[in-house]
């Protein structure tokens, strides 16, 4: 897996990380020297221009309602994913996996989040239990927000770009005890490296999502006033004028003479029903 | 490649999982209560998902085999499909299958022996009619042969019933199982072809037209009934030009008085699958223009449906008899050029 995306830039897709704990998070923030937003009405959050952190608190109440919180005010497009501490049967501490299955131990309810990244983190089954795992039944990793995290965010996005990264804190052989929050963040700390890895590869994936239209410049928005029905007629005639020419109508539409909307609309509709396609080949496909 | 493997409970312990995961000795295998769970959910994104497809491995219990609708069938009297996987391991721009399914996961169905009981069953109730037997419809008919076996599998089924007809759709080159086995007067190998210029711009993953012709070369010289599929005919500025350059190019290797059928079809749609496609790809090409309405179906307006049929058929007729081609549009569907 590559740190860099696509060209070797840093993706700008934004992502929005949940974290239960401000210890768990510091490490994330530090790294990408997240600043503080204003508004912490709710909940502790951080960004920067591609990165949304919440920290939400334990549970799955707490993170159900981070999720919604986060959601109102980040970007619509973004991907989501939990990071933190987790419990776990078979794995030795220190170990981050990315959880394949996600069950919840009450209702019994599962999902399995896609797996479309190729990541060197180990895929595990996430338990999320409502108090601490003690007993280590059963297999795979234990955690306290994930089955209300992953229904929640697919709310707002797409299963892939919903996703469960946890670093083991706690086994049979060295069981959960409460630990400082210098030992949370140090643990996290220690595995920066495959988390912040694992965000780059997560919001690359981000970027393969289809934008529907190219950026309208603004002077076209405000010369022309479209009703609703016209304003999705021409944004899906100015993404099809570049999918068939491959430039934008800009030009046609400043060098042209149209009295109203519609007539605008229809000269460009027109141009593209009187136009054979030209095959063009996938950018990037050799 | 396939990195995750979903494993329904009911089926772990069936000897083609084992063999299907042995291939895939490295993917983390998820056991699941049924394919539903993982193929079914919303908020799914074909298009993401195409880029690295699990793989899930389950029973088919209801429906193995169906019936056609009566728009693609070719010739003959009673016309039935089968679908021992679901999604395919190319990736067409024009399929219909990522405007279907929500998942771009290969969905296979193990329990080839229950499709087996299906098809007899269909096959005794025809006893004496023409019965045709389509695979291929919802995947590559050979594509994953060495690691299903597929092919392998069905093929030898047919011996018994000489009324029936099985047709294998394919774009692949993984034919050393047909090579291995003597050939059947009643299986035939349908390939689908369009310009080297179409399928390198529109056919990921898919063997290039020289070696899909290669391939239908040696099946052909084998004893294997072939099948020639253009469809979709895929409208472009140049493709009166394309067109008639692979028809040379195939019928210069082929024996065409040897060819079972060849079949034209222009891109068609169902509206829904469509507005699913256009979701995933808005900014291609191939949905840009030239594309209308016609009731339930989204395809290309008339006037070009008839031009590129028309010159297609024409120029096919320079190599074999109309009697052989068939014709599928959105108007007038499944009859004889």
């Amino acid at each position: 897996m590559s740190r860099r995306c696509r060209g070797g830039r840093e993706p700008l897709f934004n992502t929005n990380i949940v974290v239960a704990l401000q210890a768990e998070a510091r490490p994330l923030i530090d790294h990408f020297r997240l600043k503080k937003v204003d508004d912490t009405s709710g909940f502790h959050c951080y960004r920067d221009v591609s990165r949304h952190l919440v920290i939400s608190g334990h549970g799955t109440i707490a993170a159900a309602a981070a999720v919604g919180w986060l959601a109102a005010r980040a970007p619509p497009n973004s991907a989501w994913i939990n990071i933190g501490m987790a419990g776990h049967t078979g794995l030795p501490l220190e170990t981050p996996f990315i959880a394949v299955e996600i069950a919840d131990r009450v209702t019994e309810q599962r999902w399995y989040p896609p797996q479309v990244i190729k990541t060197g983190l180990v895929p595990s089954i996430l338990t999320t239990v409502h108090a601490p795992e003690t007993q280590y039944a059963g297999t795979g990793g234990f955690d306290m927000e994930a089955c209300a995290f992953v229904p929640c965010a697919r709310r707002f996005t797409t299963s892939e770009l919903v996703q469960c990264l946890k670093v083991v804190s706690d086994n049979p052989e060295s069981p959960v005890e409460r630990k400082s929050a210098e030992w949370v963040s140090a643990l996290m700390s220690a595995r920066l490296a495959e988390i912040t890895d694992y965000l780059f590869a997560f919001a690359g994936l981000g970027e393969l999502l289809p934008v529907s239209q190219g950026s309208i410049p603004d002077d076209i928005l405000e010369k022309w006033h479209f009703t609703s029905t016209q304003r999705s007629q021409f944004r899906d005639a100015w993404t099809k004028w570049g999918a068939t020419y491959g430039e934008s109508p800009a030009g046609f539409i400043r060098g042209g003479r149209f009295n109203t909307s519609r007539q605008l609309i229809e000269a460009m509709k027109m141009r593209l029903a009187g136009t054979v396609p030209v095959i063009r080949r996938p950018i990037g496909d050799g | 490649m396939v990195d995750t493997i979903y494993i329904e409970d009911d089926v772990c312990d069936h000897p083609r999982t084992i063999d299907i995961c042995a291939h895939y000795p490295a993917a983390t295998r998820v056991r699941i209560g049924h394919y539903g769970s993982v193929f079914n959910p919303r908020a799914q994104n074909f298009r993401l998902q195409k880029t690295n497809p699990s793989m899930i491995l389950a029973r088919k219990r209801n429906d193995l085999v169906l019936a056609v609708p009566d728009e693609y069938t070719t010739g003959g009297e009673n016309h039935y499909y089968f679908s021992h996987m679901l999604n395919c391991v190319y990736d067409c721009r024009y399929c219909f299958l990522q405007g279907m399914f929500r998942s771009a996961h290969y969905l296979v169905f193990v329990n080839f022996e229950d499709y087996a009981t299906a098809i007899h069953d269909v096959a005794e109730r025809h006893a004496g009619q023409e019965t045709w037997f389509f695979s291929g419809y919802d995947c590559d008919s050979l594509a994953l042969e060495p690691v299903t076996g597929f092919a392998e599998h069905f093929i030898p089924e047919f011996s018994r019933y000489p009324d029936a007809i099985l047709e294998l759709r394919t774009k692949s080159t993984q034919i050393r199982t047909l090579l291995k086995l003597d050939p059947l007067p009643n299986v035939v190998v349908a390939y689908s072809l369009n310009p080297d210029g179409v399928a390198r711009a529109l056919e990921q993953g898919a063997p290039v037209l020289e070696r899909r012709i290669a391939a239908i070369e040696r099946l052909q010289k084998h004893g294997w009934q072939i099948g020639l599929r253009f469809d979709p005919l895929i409208w472009h500025d140049d493709y009166q030009v394309t067109y008639e350059r692979m028809f040379e190019s195939i019928f210069c290797r082929i024996d065409a008085d040897r060819i079972h059928s060849v079949t034209l079809g222009s891109f068609r749609l169902p509206n829904d699958f469509h507005k699913n496609m256009l979701r995933l790809y808005p900014d291609h090409w191939l949905f840009s223009t030239g594309l209308s309405r016609q009731g339930g179906s989204v395809s290309y307006n008339d006037e070009i449906q008839q031009e590129m049929l028309g010159f297609c058929s024409d120029k096919l007729a320079d190599y074999m008899p109309r009697g052989l081609v068939y014709e599928y549009s959105v108007s007038g569907a499944g009859g004889n050029a």
